[in-house]
């Protein structure tokens, strides 16, 4: 039974695992695998199962569909092809890469549509903040003193001194906690004060490139940064 | 008690060693620090952790800041430039935490400390003239404000709605009915025409304030610079206090 997995920024959104010899991929909801973006057409592709093999159909949409980064026509599609279409990533395997996932008694399973259309809901709103604001933004999360920072400037300071641009709370932390450098068209995250006081997802770090959707952690302030795309 | 207040170390540690002991020859009970413990000299890592060892309350100056990377250099002149892009390179991990805790504004008792001006501390602003300190006495409540930043000591004192009076002395009783701005010169790189350190007592018994001058080898601390591979121009000024 093969398995497609749909990815949307780097996250699973869809665990989909057929034994139906055609899986359409569109954007309309009448397709097996549902592509909420603009940039996939309705009936946009289709996956044929027969013979032992997977082959992969544009149906001539606008925008193409790839395979390992090529734009294909029609392609026979081999154990951990990637397929992009659109902003969506489709990583095929012939086998479920896991065993024992559920699914529905026809043979197909969607997983986290729900979720799917949060993320791109969510993702739709951080592209016009940075937009509006013209730059990276940082959100505030937990403790912050503002909803928006737009990160205009080659250095933005955290800490809890009165010199800080963003303030940041937590008895431990240092005045001068972390700084974000501009450095060409990326944003670093380094930490200068007290060791293990500026985590990222989690994790302590000493310097950092933010990517979209990182968690800034210092001290008890929690801050998203959402880059500018 | 008595209170020792010093200022813009600039990396100098021979000069920093001569004031330490001196600091202890003169009883001094708590020591505050206003900023700038690096730039211009060869040993900022060094200076860094022991200013932190010895103060009581730290200030951050403009070279500090710049060196933390949090501001740009554009306005610095081509040797101070230079010498903070050396500073950035031979900090420890350690020094930068230390740092990065330096306040910019401290208040001891009816005095409040700040590096360059207390009109607008971030914005290391100057004091250089009359005019300009009379104006600055509306930006501070304390009977004393004290700063560095300029590297030359002088006394002004201001009635409620008198003008400044500029003093020179390097005593002044602290009078009741006045207030005070008085920057309290640099400890390592003084450009009064004094190459000697130069710092503040203050003697709450007393109620007097009187600047220090602590001979120091300047000659170590230029050999030292040279060694590293600082601008001739800061060596040569070191000797000359200028």
């Amino acid at each position: 039974m093969p398995e497609i997995i749909v990815k949307f920024e780097d996250k699973v959104i869809e665990k989909f695992i057929t034994e139906k010899k055609r899986v359409t991929i569109g954007r309309t909801p009448d397709n097996d695998i549902v592509l909420d973006n603009r940039g996939v057409s309705r009936c946009h592709a289709q996956i044929e199962f027969g013979n032992g093999q997977a082959v992969l159909i544009d149906n001539e949409s606008l925008n193409g569909t790839f395979v390992n980064s090529r734009r294909i026509s029609e392609e026979v599609l081999k154990d951990n092809d990637s397929i992009v279409i659109g902003k969506y990533t489709l990583y095929y395997h012939e086998v479920p890469e896991k065993s024992g996932a559920p699914f529905e008694a026809d043979g197909t399973m969607v997983l986290q549509t729900k979720k799917q259309r949060e993320l791109l809901a969510k993702d739709q709103q951080d592209r016009k903040i940075t937009s509006d604001a013209g730059t990276s933004v940082l959100l505030g999360e937990a403790g912050a003193d503002f909803d928006q920072y737009p990160i205009n400037r080659s250095v933005v300071t955290i800490g809890k001194s009165s010199l800080a641009n963003i303030k940041a709370k937590g008895f431990f932390i240092s005045g001068i906690q972390a700084k974000i450098v501009k450095e060409s068209d990326n944003f670093m995250l380094v930490n200068l004060g007290k060791r293990g006081k500026t985590k990222i997802n989690g994790e302590e770090v000493d310097s950092h490139v933010l990517k979209n959707d990182d968690i800034i952690q210092v001290g008890k302030t929690v801050y998203r940064f959402v880059e500018s795309r | 008690m008595r209170y020792g207040f010093f200022s813009d170390v600039h990396a100098n540690l021979e000069a920093l060693k001569a004031c330490i002991i001196d600091f202890r020859a003169e009883k001094i009970d708590k020591l505050f620090f206003l900023g700038d413990a690096v730039g211009y000299g060869p040993d900022p890592d060094e200076c860094v952790k022991l200013i932190d060892e010895i103060s009581d309350a730290k200030l951050m100056g403009n070279h500090d800041y710049a060196a933390l990377g949090l501001m740009e250099t554009d306005y610095f002149n081509q040797y101070a430039a230079e010498s903070v892009g050396w500073t950035k390179t031979s900090l420890s991990k350690k020094a930068i935490e230390i740092m990065s805790d330096f306040e910019l504004t401290y208040q001891i008792d009816d005095i409040l400390l700040v590096h360059a001006s207390p009109r607008d501390p971030e914005s290391w602003h100057y004091i250089l003239d009359m005019e300009d300190a009379e104006e600055n006495f509306a930006y501070f409540e304390q009977k004393i404000c004290l700063v560095g930043h300029t590297h030359r000591p002088y006394i002004v004192s201001k009635e409620a709605s008198g003008p400044g009076v500029l003093s020179k002395k390097t005593e002044e009783v602290i009078k009741g009915d006045l207030r005070y701005l008085i920057n309290i010169g640099s400890l390592g790189q003084p450009r009064d025409g004094d190459p000697r350190c130069c710092y503040l007592i203050y003697d709450s018994r007393k109620n007097t304030v009187r600047f220090k001058r602590v001979q120091y080898n300047v000659k170590t601390t230029q050999s030292n610079m040279a060694r590293v591979g600082l601008p001739e121009y800061l060596i040569e000024r070191l000797a000359v206090g200028r």
